[in-house]
């Protein structure tokens, strides 16, 4: 299975605050198929000890050491919020990147998300794309 | 404090919690710059902070899981960071590999 597909990302969308976009970030892991429905817990309690903002307006949520148990097969899920969703401090969260890992397979789409971080104009087509066909070829192997 | 000289790293490990996300990220990071410096010989690794080997040399890892690395591992340097991707840290790192400087521990 691709770690990343177009059925696990979801441009356009809205969510009310950071929690919620962490929920709907994992609902994608959890209907294609990737974790259990547990795994969203562990995305939100380790959110809680450590943000995952990476910046740029990208963050990264993920589990924690312990819901690698949920984990039932590795893949990224992509949820994209054109107006941004508070993260950390004053910092707006617009592509919010659901990490699911049991294994190092997924390596190659963080250093390809690594890249696109660093390239602004990359970045903004990416936040406001209604084609989730860009996200996928920017991203995807 | 415990130190080491640069030249004498062989693998770098950057730790994050669960080791899945964040350190990759880092490792990235850190990759590139070391490459940009013309550094070679050095590997960058990712790795959960629990899992990290009792022989590391050089761990950086986010300032929140500092003092748990450095307890598991108290022969390491270990030398902590707060942003993922372009911390001073990470620069600091990579000139002491240019210089062939001492690396030291940011905690213990």
């Amino acid at each position: 299975m691709a770690i990343l597909s177009t059925e696990r990302i979801q441009v356009q969308a809205t969510a009310k605050d950071k929690s919620d976009a962490i929920r709907q970030a994992g609902e994608l892991l959890v209907k294609s198929g990737c974790v259990k429905p547990a795994y969203i817990d562990g995305m939100l309690a380790r959110e809680e000890t450590m943000s995952t903002y990476l910046g740029n307006g990208v963050a990264i949520p993920h589990g924690e050491f312990e819901n690698r148990d949920d984990i039932i097969t590795t893949g990224i899920s992509v949820l994209q919020v054109p107006d941004g969703v508070p993260w950390e401090d004053e910092e707006l969260a617009y592509l919010i990147i659901g990490i699911a890992a049991s294994s190092d397979e997924h390596v190659g789409v963080l250093s390809k998300l690594a890249d696109v971080i660093e390239d602004e104009e990359m970045t903004q087509k990416l936040i406001q794309t209604i084609d989730p066909n860009l996200i996928l070829s920017a991203l995807g192997e | 404090m415990n130190s080491v000289l640069a030249p004498n790293v062989k693998t770098i490990i950057l730790a994050c919690e669960a080791g899945m996300g964040s350190s990759l990220m880092s490792v990235n990071a850190l990759k590139k710059k070391l490459k940009k410096a013309d550094i070679e010989g050095v590997k960058v690794v990712h790795k959960a902070a629990r899992e990290i080997p009792n022989n590391a040399q050089l761990v950086l890892v986010h300032k929140g899981l500092a003092k748990f690395v450095q307890s598991k591992v108290p022969d390491a340097v270990v030398i902590s960071f707060s942003q993922f991707l372009n911390d001073p840290a990470f620069d600091a790192v990579v000139q002491a590999f240019v210089d062939g400087s001492e690396l030291v521990s940011t905690e213990a």
